[in-house]
């Protein structure tokens, strides 16, 4: 067995790991013992420390920069003065009997009423009364479009922050991507990214998110926000199959090991699952080993590999 | 929706209870008492990075928490995870290299006798220590994000590594070669 190389070395001592290696290489037990002491003494160094007077004046620094910093330019805001200058147009479009589009960001909506623009009175009588407008505020260089319908709006919300309030007024579908958010008679906030959800906060009432397979109802005081993303899977899982694999579960290790898809650890996973298949004395696992050269030839791992 | 599903209900929380992904999604609506609560949790691990990173530069130190800070809470709806310290520890290395270069810019301008930082003469029970953090700010600046966060703030290799940017194997090169330049330094065997 040929000798462990650096990268291993402090892996395997940040990590605490046992390799079977050491207790045969008097050398590498050597060279992983220097590297054992100069982590000792970075760990022992003192730590730098704020006081707490010198916390608290940072802490009001940053809190007083934040709220006098201008908010970041985003291209929704570029639209800002068309769509003031537009609204004016604006009103009277949304009062047009059909439904008409509009692109509105950062600005917050008054909540203007339907105009009467029926003529007959006979008509008019007959209408339900009008309702107003909900109330809208936009954020967070938001870009959304809006159409208002006799019952109730359809906002289409593509990035930035909103705070919708449609008590005593006209209920709202907000839709983000493939998601629809239904506020009836209720107060929100919701951000968005890139036509996805980053959270859905219900202050009053409630409010029902739906997407192609999801249906999910918030009540008041509820913060939503979607599942963990693929990369959070992934590196959790990494972790997971390490736990195993330190634990002896081999094949359990493999199966954690090959769901690993994030960039940051798919190479260290492709190897530890080729090293837990062959220690659980799999018949693919010098095909694995193979496969992993072959998609990883600068490794450190495959230096060692082509050395073993 | 295109990437995650409707999963996660979270029931009602005060902003304290909040867990860390919580806190970031509270942050990106720009909710003063998040956003305060996310320094609260985050100052003292930020602040020690920083300042072992620029320990020479003290009075950028402040500045520099401050700075990755702001830029935490003006990004915050894109945290995707796994560990918002590791995501901060992100934030500050960039901000620290956006620095660095402007510094190295100035200084390359200004041509003046900049004083150098003055400790004092270091009392013999500190010359060790002294020697071990010279040898620090000596190492190159990969080299040391990568010691820093992982032997004197204690991230795991994956965290750090996901931290900076870079594949888990890069990381433990640069944190081996980190750790023989410190030993040459302090005149040990590298």
């Amino acid at each position: 067995m040929s000798c462990l190389d650096a990268a291993r070395i402090a892996h395997a001592v940040t990590a605490e790991l046992d390799d079977p290696h050491l207790a045969e290489c008097l050398d590498c037990r050597r060279r992983m013992e220097l590297d054992r002491r100069t982590r000792q003494a970075l760990r022992s160094m003192p730590a730098p420390r704020m006081t707490p007077a010198h916390r608290a004046e940072m802490a009001a620094e940053l809190l007083a920069r934040v709220q006098l910093a201008p908010p970041a330019p985003r291209r929704g805001r570029v639209i800002i003065a068309t769509v003031t200058a537009l609204a004016a147009s604006l009103a009277v479009a949304l009062a047009w009997p059909r439904a008409v589009e509009s692109t509105s960001a950062t600005l917050a909506m008054p909540s203007p009423e339907f105009p009467s623009v029926r003529s007959s009175s006979v008509a008019a009588l007959e209408e339900p009364p009008l309702v107003a407008a909900p109330r809208l505020e936009a954020s967070g260089g938001a870009v959304l479009s809006r159409r208002a319908g006799a019952d109730r709006d359809v906002l289409n919300l593509s990035d930035g922050v909103i705070e919708l309030d449609t008590r005593t007024a006209r209920n709202v579908d907000v839709r983000v991507g493939d998601a629809v958010i239904r506020v009836d008679d209720a107060a929100v906030k919701i951000t968005a990214r890139q036509r996805t959800i980053v959270s859905v906060q219900v202050i009053v009432g409630a409010a029902r998110i739906t997407s192609a397979d999801q249906h999910v109802t918030l009540q008041r005081d509820s913060l939503w926000m979607p599942g963990p993303s693929a990369k959070q899977q992934s590196m959790s899982t990494f972790k997971d199959a390490w736990v195993a694999l330190r634990a002896g579960r081999n094949r359990e290790a493999i199966e954690l090991f090959d769901r690993v898809t994030d960039p940051v650890a798919i190479e260290e996973a492709t190897y530890w699952a080729a090293v837990a298949a062959k220690r659980a004395g799999d018949a693919d696992a010098s095909d694995r080993l193979a496969r992993f050269l072959e998609k990883y030839p600068d490794s450190e791992y495959a230096t060692r590999l082509r050395a073993e | 929706m295109k990437r995650g599903q409707l999963i996660q209900l979270r029931p009602a929380v005060a902003v304290e209870e909040l867990s860390d992904e919580g806190l970031a999604a509270a942050c990106a609506t720009g909710d003063r008492v998040a956003q305060g609560l996310l320094f609260e949790r985050y100052a003292d691990a930020i602040y020690r990075f920083v300042a072992r990173m620029r320990g020479s530069d003290a009075h950028a130190v402040d500045d520099l928490v401050q700075a990755t800070f702001l830029a935490a809470f003006a990004s915050a709806d894109r945290f995707r995870g796994p560990k918002l310290s590791s995501w901060l520890y992100g934030i500050a290395v960039n901000v620290i290299r956006t620095h660095v270069r402007k510094e190295v810019a100035r200084k390359r301008v200004v041509s003046s006798l900049a004083e150098q930082p003055d400790d004092g003469p270091a009392r013999p029970a500190d010359a060790d220590l002294a020697k071990l953090r010279a040898a620090i700010d000596s190492l190159s600046p990969k080299l040391r994000e990568a010691i820093v966060l992982v032997d004197l703030e204690g991230e795991s290799g994956v965290d750090a590594a996901d931290a900076l940017g870079v594949p888990v194997g890069t990381l433990w090169r640069r944190l081996s070669d980190a750790r023989a330049q410190l030993r040459e330094a302090m005149g040990g065997a590298p």
